[in-house]
């Protein structure tokens, strides 16, 4: 199984492929962990897995440009910001396959910070979207 | 109700394209958001210029 260096992880944000000014893609999962602990527990906790809590976290190259992150994300009279928004990620730009899979899922984009950087350095967004509902991942 | 694609970033088809309502609700995507960002052109009919009356 061939390791793999993210250089061309494919970012699809409400149909738009904005990959090229990605600089950095987390797809997070956790579940909560509720506690089942009775009496007859043999002295330990016991637990099950409970509701799972999806986030994806992005870092932009910012672009107010046409097809950039700002007028994509944040455009003038209809910004997705404050909404859901479809969201396909996958590890490289190739076609969806078992060695290269779709996640697809809907983004609650509750933050955007359309500037940040110091002087002299890099305009860049960085943002974590909470994810409403199951992330479906497809290998074909 | 169609809309014309007129990005080249626009994954589900390819610039010049049109794309209908129903197919961008099925894709979960939002119309408005692209057509205010200049990703898309709506193919809705203009109402045709008034010739204003001169004296």
């Amino acid at each position: 199984m061939a390791r793999l260096v993210l250089t061309d992880a494919s970012v699809v944000i409400n149909g738009i492929n904005l990959s090229e000014f990605i600089t950095s893609v987390t797809l997070s999962t956790s579940e909560d962990v509720v506690d089942t602990t009775g009496m007859s527990s043999a002295g330990a906790r016991t637990r099950v897995s409970g509701l799972a809590d999806n986030s994806l976290t992005l870092e932009f190259n910012q672009d107010f440009a046409t097809s950039g992150p700002e007028i994509t994300i944040n455009a003038v009279g209809s910004s997705l910001v404050g909404t859901n928004t479809t969201v396909v990620i996958k590890p490289t730009s190739a076609a969806v396959g078992a060695s290269n899979p779709s996640y697809t899922f809907s983004c609650v984009v509750a933050e955007w910070s359309p500037l940040s950087a110091a002087v002299g350095e890099l305009a860049t967004v960085s943002t974590t979207w909470p994810i409403s509902g199951a992330i479906t991942k497809a290998v074909a | 109700m169609s809309y014309v694609i007129t990005s080249d970033n626009f994954e589900a088809k390819a610039k010049g394209e049109s794309i209908t309502a129903k197919e961008l609700l099925d894709l979960g995507l939002n119309a408005e958001a692209l057509v205010a960002g200049g990703h898309l052109k709506s193919n809705a009919p203009t109402k045709p210029a008034t010739v204003e009356e001169t004296k």
